[in-house]
Order: C-alpha cells, then structure tokens, then sequence
C-alpha cells in the first residue's frame, strides 16, 4: 500500500477529530493535493455534523452570554483582507499550538510606550513612572489568571504581530475575569457633559473597569483620567483617550482602601493629582 | 458602546415584522461586520446546540460553558473567514466546537479523569436514551437510523471517536483492536452514515 492510500484511509478519522496533530498535519499535505480526498473529508465533516446535531441541547447559563457580549465589544475581529497564509481550511482547523501569548501580554505596545514617556517625563514623577511601569506585570497577571477563560481569543491572537491588538487582548482578558468574579458588581452613573458611565468591579480581585457610553469626544490636548478616591486622597487608576473608540478600560493598580471611582478632565499625558471637578463619580460599595 | 448586558428591548422588531427569520449564515455576514447585535442573536440560535454537542463530551457543565464561550469568541473574531461556499454555518459552527471539546479533552487530564468518573460504557451513544431526551429533533431520528446500519465495530468506533473524544490510537485501546482497522472502520462507518443520510457536496 502506498503512503497516499494509508494516508487516504484517515480521511474518517480526521472527520471525527480522532488524529494526533502530527497525522493531522500529514493528511492536511495530501488534501491539498488531492481534491478526491478534500470532497470526501468536506462529506465526511458534514455527516459528523449530523452526530453533532443530534446531541440534546443544553440551555447555557445567563452568564455567559452576558460575558460573551462584554467580551466580544472588547475584542478585534479578523478583517476579511487579512492574509490567511494559504491555508486551505478555515479557521476552525488553525493548529492550536501555543496556549497563550504571555511574552506579548508583558510588553506594552509602542502607543503605550510613548504614553509612559510622556508620564515619567517629569522627575518629580517618579512615582506616576514606576505605577505604569508596573502595569505590564499587572496583565501578565491577570492574563495567566484569565488563561482558561481566554485560550480560544488568545490562540487566534497569535497570528497577530500587532502589539496594540495584544493590549487589548490582555485588557479583554481582564475585563472577562472581573466580569466573571462570583461578586462582580456593577453600577451606572450619568456623566455630567452627556452620557454614562458604567464600573464594574470585584472585591476579591481588586480591580476595576470602567466604560463610557456616549461621552463627549475631548479635543487633542485633553483626556479622561480615572481615580480612585478614599481616605488617601486620589490615586489616578489611569487614561482614556476621549476619542469614540477606546470607551472603556480595566483600572491600574487595585481597589486598595478606596471608596469610589471618580473621572475628571486633564490635560494630555494625565495629572499627577486631579485638576478639576469630577464629571462622575461611582461608589465602590 | 461596550454594554456588558446586551440591551433587552432593542427597537429592532418594534415595528418590523414580528416573524422576521434571519438564516444563521445571514448573522454570520453581519458578525463579520462587526454587529454586535447579530452576534447575540446567532449566539441565541446556536448556543443550546453548541452546549449540548461539547457537554456531551466533556460531562462537566462548567468546563463545557468555558470551552462554549472559547468557541463563541473564535466565532466573533473569524467570522470573516467563513466561506459559505464550503458548508452552511450551524456545520463551521459544530466543527469548531467539536474540535475545541476535543482539545480540551486532549489539552488536560480531563480524559483520564474522566474515564475513571464515569466508565467507557456510558458513552454508548446518546439515542439509545431517547426517552429521556428533552428534544427529539429530527437529525436525531435521521442519525439513530442510520447508526443501526453500522456493524457493531464500526458503530462503536464512530461513537467514541465523536462523542467521547477519543483518538483512534485510544478507540484501538478501548476495542482491543489494532489501529490500522480502528482507521479503517472509522472510514467505512463514516462513508456508511453519509451514504444513509444522503449527506453530499
């Protein structure tokens, strides 16, 4: 018998998942090469399907489709233009090799970089500068933390290079932890300037996230700046860019002592403490 | 705007028809485009179905939700890949979940685990329990039919690699046979159960 004919007898097999990824490779060489063998397997991966649809359904919990939905607003597609390497399935049959995109996840994007230069710009700042330092470390954390939950958008994250899609996918990772904490809370507050903000928050993981909903589009020299306000005063949790489409973002460092979360208007790069009055501010109680 | 509960009352529907029945591969178009709302609605269409196949294999109702929303977000964020072309979308859709169930399967001790939990003899395939099925669709009834045309090993065979998960070099282990007839009789089963349901391309 031939390699082709050994190769040809896993078409069923591989319909019903049943090869080890090293045989899997192998047969995905020869179907493309052989269109007998890929209508067959398109034929067989069809009947599999018929087995798949006569599983009992099962009602999915609320959560997760509250989860999905917070979750997929914060998460990129792939766009249709982007180049699929010649594969000749979709995505469903993307290899799944590395779990996670840790080493991504630790280093802040070259937005984010500039950001912290602008911060540690000023020596008195030091202490602003080892704050957003810190916050990769932060990520890595809760992207670990978060690996589980995330492994499907992490995987197909590792065809990105583009490290502000890996931000946002370390943020999304966060934000899908807190949102699934067994205490998350949540609460709405009207915006003063229009529109709302929504914290959503968990005691036992200490972080925050925050999003706006219709918030006034700031000009270029000014941004939203987030702080968490207690007995100590106000510690900025971080930055909004006031543009319609980075509404929302999971809070530096952790809940801590404090009682609330308040949002003001400062100038471009954020203030050291807060310059004007808060345009809203939630209870963390 | 990120809401993390999708908003209950929509104004889509107020005035449009009540019946309005968008196909699955409609949905998919706009999801591609980024529509939220579409996401969720091709979330409820498929979501039972979707559970239902990756509970089946892995038993455990938590780790099945996670792995039902890995599937979900793949779904949202490749939904440009989806070709219609080569198959309608409830067919990408339960291929990716079934393949995910069967990462996870592999990815974790959960096999083992779960062989000792609950023993080889309860993946006998689920329509011989069709009594206590909540839904009996109509694929079911199609599936049960053509099954019973399989010889015994075939049946098996077909029935632990789907529904338990298994890979071939473990159905062999499990059978007792060797893996060059478990490969062998996957494939006539298969081809057996396409010709019986009149599956073509």
């Amino acid at each position: 018998m031939t390699d082709r004919d050994e190769l040809h007898l896993l078409t069923g097999a591989y319909a019903l998942n049943a090869l080890s990824d090293s045989e899997r490779a192998d047969l995905e060489i020869y179907l493309a090469e052989s269109e007998e063998a890929r209508t067959e397997v398109t034929e067989l991966s069809d009947t599999a399907v018929m087995l798949g649809l006569a599983s009992t359904p099962v009602a999915p919990s609320p959560e997760l489709k509250s989860n999905l939905m917070a979750l997929i607003a914060a998460t990129p597609q792939l766009t249709a233009a982007t180049p699929s390497g010649g594969r000749t399935d979709a995505a469903p049959r993307l290899a799944a090799v590395a779990p996670l995109p840790e080493a991504h996840a630790a280093s802040p994007s070259a937005a984010e970089q500039e950001k912290i230069h602008r911060i540690a710009a000023g020596p008195a700042e030091a202490r602003a500068q080892a704050r957003w330092y810190r916050r990769p470390l932060t990520l890595l954390v809760a992207a670990a933390a978060a690996a589980a939950l995330f492994a499907g958008g992490a995987i197909a994250g590792q065809q990105f290079s583009d490290s502000s899609y890996q931000q946002a996918m370390a943020e999304a990772a966060t934000l899908a932890e807190l949102t699934a904490a067994s205490d998350v809370e949540r609460s709405v507050s009207d915006v003063s300037g229009g529109g709302t903000a929504t914290l959503v928050w968990s005691e036992s993981m200490q972080r925050s996230a925050m999003m706006f909903d219709g918030l006034p589009d700031l000009s270029g020299d000014r941004v939203y700046q987030l702080w968490y306000l207690g007995d100590e005063g106000a510690v900025s949790a971080g930055i909004v860019q006031g543009s319609s489409d980075s509404d929302w973002r999971v809070l530096e460092g952790s809940m801590g002592g404090a009682s609330a979360v308040g949002v003001t208007v400062e100038p471009q790069g954020g203030s050291e403490q807060p310059t004007t009055e808060p345009i809203v501010v939630i209870d963390e109680t | 705007m990120l809401r993390l509960v999708p908003s209950p009352s929509e104004p889509d529907g107020e005035f449009s028809s009540a019946v309005e029945v968008t196909s699955k591969e409609e949905l998919l178009r706009r999801v591609a485009g980024g529509d939220q709302a579409a996401f969720g609605r091709l979330y409820d269409d498929v979501a039972p179905r979707v559970l239902g196949l990756i509970r089946r294999l892995l038993i455990d109702h938590a780790q099945s939700e996670e792995v039902a929303q890995e599937v979900f977000l793949e779904i949202w964020q490749n939904a440009s890949r989806f070709d219609e072309n080569k198959g309608g979308a409830a067919t990408w859709i339960l291929t990716m979940a079934h393949r995910r169930a069967v990462d996870r399967i592999r990815s974790s001790q959960s096999s083992r685990d779960r062989d000792t939990k609950v023993g080889i003899r309860d993946f006998a395939p689920e329509y011989d329990h069709v009594s206590e099925a909540v839904e009996v669709t109509i694929e079911h009834e199609r599936v049960k039919q053509a099954m019973a045309r399989l010889t015994d090993l075939q049946r098996q065979a077909v029935s632990l690699a789907y529904y338990g998960g298994y890979s071939h070099s473990e159905v062999a282990a499990l059978l007792k046979v060797p893996i060059g007839t478990v490969k062998t009789r996957l494939r006539d089963g298969m081809i057996r159960l396409r010709d019986e349901m009149g599956v073509a391309s």
